[in-house]
């Protein structure tokens, strides 16, 4: 049986997606996560007060000095609450957290970074109990990697997923040498007829994939959490459809069941 | 009036920094020793995130490492791909290999492969690659905690963060001095798995960030402009911040290029190796720096920057249209010989040029000097006075001895 996570798009919404029958939320905390919803601490401390579901805090975001402070003052403020776990990126928060004797759950979120069944049961023997795995390994890969470690695995059944993080600001950079105006917070390039987000925060610009939807194959996933991603989707009835698991038509599943190619054997671009 | 300033010494005397450079076969490693490189890192033919290049056996790695060792200098093996399940697949016996020819690290991204050295008790010794993105000091000390022996931090850092890094951590610290950079932090970057099936962290990355496309607003119009979007970065340059990375006490300064040429190798390695020296001499001077620049800006086929050192990446870091990308002519001939009792000069043409033509000569024994090209003879001593086929064996006379490997070129400056 499989758990239902949320990553809410709005903070009005999230009182109705905490009375659906899912099994707790991931909520970006302000400053350190890469989610457009992000919230202070405490509102996140007091929605974990307020539930018996699984509150996650996301501090996902590429961590640079400055941002340390910050992530012990949240540590700190996390220690006592009703707060489960922590999502992280940097492995420089997992070190604090040793440190400072944080005894919530890590959930490490690498996105490309942590793709094998050594690569979970490393972690895993350093003390990370929770991965939200990969996008870019078929689903066969993701089970075997369920079965051969202890992991708990969280794996995004919707949503548009990072697919390129950069420091730069690529869109301002752009409009700036075209001489125009940023007019959107939003923007797209396609490639394939399929169309690809980008979204410029103070932080950096990040690319996300098509919305990926593996709602037809729910039935296939076993145990896994299901990690429904409303970031920049703003229809929260696709949580019903989830939990009904309600046939939909075809829809972009990404590297369900794609394999990379690793290899270009006699390819001698670029020499 | 032009001033000419020495730039005075004031780093740290006691470890000179490392230049290590790319080598993507055994003949580019040995350019790239014999321009100066104090270490080369150098892909096996699995494992390795240039999948592209040709990379190296076992045999040539082992063959590396005792050319290497026998100049007192060091050979890095990359091991840096994202493992998949099924990649690991004769790993340990890789690795037992390569503690065998003794290579003196290997470069990982994935960190389970700490755990197979320990748990098997290979002596390799760990750097910790760019790829997995490292970017505060915090997560250094995670590396140390594991007894990695280095760090190369991301690409995105400034001379502040690296700075506070290498006094907060006291890690060996490598970063990058030269070379193309990537739009994305290393390892955040799967375009090219999506867009072509490529996989970007296993040596596939089919260069996305670097492809134009329209751009549409949130109404799906397109942006109007005859200039596409693209993420492309221009290229890194440090030359001038050379004097800043050893004084905070950088110990590795790599060169990015596995897949570069041997011209381009020896003239990168060849041209920091001059700055390196030169400064720890007290011998660097404005006058030197702006002629090494010169020669740093021409080698490349693309506008390379400062990027992340003292600011943001701005629009003048990025590469949008208009860029041109045509191969480097500079590069004129390799000296094959030279007859101390003749003058005469034996050499390779590359590139195209003729008697009259300003030219310079550089190599690892020798002041860089130019001279007008004399007569030239072909094998069989016929005065040709051109050079227009590559790979064609030339003489010409020269009072100044040269050595074997020296490389002529267009002048610069």
């Amino acid at each position: 049986m499989s758990n239902l996570v949320v990553i809410p798009n709005k903070k009005e919404n999230i009182k109705d997606i905490l009375n659906k029958s899912i099994n707790g939320l991931i909520i970006g905390v302000k400053g350190l996560s890469i989610y457009p919803l992000e919230l202070e601490i405490e509102e996140i401390i007091e929605i974990a007060r307020s539930t018996d579901k699984e509150i996650t805090v996301a501090m996902n975001r590429m961590i640079h000095n400055k941002d340390l402070e910050l992530v012990r003052e949240i540590l700190d403020k996390i220690k006592n609450s009703n707060i489960k776990k922590i999502m992280i990126y940097d492995l420089g928060i997992f070190n604090i957290c040793k440190n400072m004797h944080i005894d919530k759950e890590l959930i490490l979120s690498q996105d490309h970074l942590n793709a094998s069944i050594n690569s979970n049961n490393f972690y895993y023997n350093k003390g990370i109990n929770n991965v939200l795995i990969t996008s870019d390994i078929p689903y066969s890969e993701i089970l075997e990697i369920q079965e051969n470690t202890s992991m708990n695995v969280y794996y995004t059944v919707f949503g548009y997923l990072p697919i390129f993080y950069s420091r730069r600001s690529l869109l301002t950079n752009y409009f700036k040498y075209i001489n125009k105006e940023m007019k959107d917070d939003k923007y797209y390039i396609f490639n394939k007829n399929l169309k690809y987000l980008i979204k410029e925060r103070e932080y950096g610009t990040i690319i996300y994939s098509p919305l990926i939807n593996l709602l037809n194959n729910i039935s296939k996933l076993k145990d896994l959490n299901l990690v429904i991603d409303l970031s920049y989707f703003s229809d929260i009835s696709i949580i019903d459809q989830f939990i009904n698991k309600e046939k939909t038509t075809d829809n972009y599943q990404g590297f369900f069941d794609t394999k990379t190619i690793y290899k270009l054997k006699g390819d001698n671009n670029g020499n | 009036m032009e001033t000419n300033k020495t730039i005075p010494f004031n780093g740290n005397s006691n470890r000179k920094i490392e230049l290590l450079a790319p080598a993507g076969n055994l003949e580019k490693l040995k350019f790239a020793y014999l321009y100066g490189a104090d270490a080369c890192y150098i892909g096996g033919q699995d494992y390795s995130l240039r999948a592209n290049a040709t990379n190296f056996s076992i045999s040539e790695i082992n063959e590396a490492c005792t050319y290497a060792h026998n100049l007192n200098k060091k050979v890095y093996v990359t091991v840096n791909i994202v493992f998949h399940n099924e990649d690991t697949l004769g790993l340990v016996d890789y690795l037992k290999e390569l503690s065998k020819a003794k290579v003196d690290a290997i470069i990982v991204s994935d960190p389970f492969i700490i755990d197979i050295i320990n748990e098997n008790d290979i002596d390799l010794k760990v750097h910790i690659s760019t790829q997995a993105s490292t970017l505060n000091y915090e997560a250094v000390m995670f590396w140390k905690s594991l007894g990695v022996e280095r760090v190369v931090l991301a690409r995105e850092l400034s001379k502040k963060e690296i700075k506070e890094i290498i006094d907060k951590t006291g890690m060996e610290i490598e970063t990058f001095v030269h070379g193309a950079m990537c739009s994305s932090y290393s390892g955040r970057c799967v375009l090219s798995n999506y867009f072509t099936n490529r996989d970007a962290n296993r040596g596939g990355c089919a260069q996305i960030c670097r492809w134009e496309f329209p751009l549409y607003d949130s109404n799906l119009n397109e942006i109007e402009s005859s200039t596409k979007f693209t993420a492309s970065s221009k290229d890194l340059m440090m030359a001038t911040y050379i004097k800043e990375m050893i004084d905070i006490g950088i110990v590795s300064l790599k060169v990015e290029g596995r897949m570069r040429s041997n011209y381009y190798v020896a003239t990168v390695i060849n041209t920091y190796r001059s700055i390196i020296d030169d400064y720890y001499n007290n011998k660097l001077t404005t006058k030197k720096m702006d002629y090494y620049q010169k020669v740093l800006e021409r080698v490349a086929n693309r506008e390379a920057t400062v990027q992340f050192w003292d600011k943001l990446p701005t629009v003048e870091e990025q590469y949008y249209l208009g860029r041109n990308e045509a191969s480097n002519q500079d590069f004129l001939a390799v000296v094959t010989d030279y007859d101390e009792k003749t003058k005469f000069v034996t050499i390779t043409e590359r590139n195209y040029f003729q008697t009259g033509d300003v030219v310079e000569i550089f190599g690892p024994n020798i002041e860089t000097f130019s001279f007008i090209m004399p007569d030239i003879y072909d094998i069989d001593g016929n005065k040709v006075n051109v050079g227009r086929h590559p790979e064609e064996i030339l003489k010409f006379k020269l009072d100044k001895k040269v050595f074997k490997n020296d490389i002529i070129r267009v002048k610069i400056g």
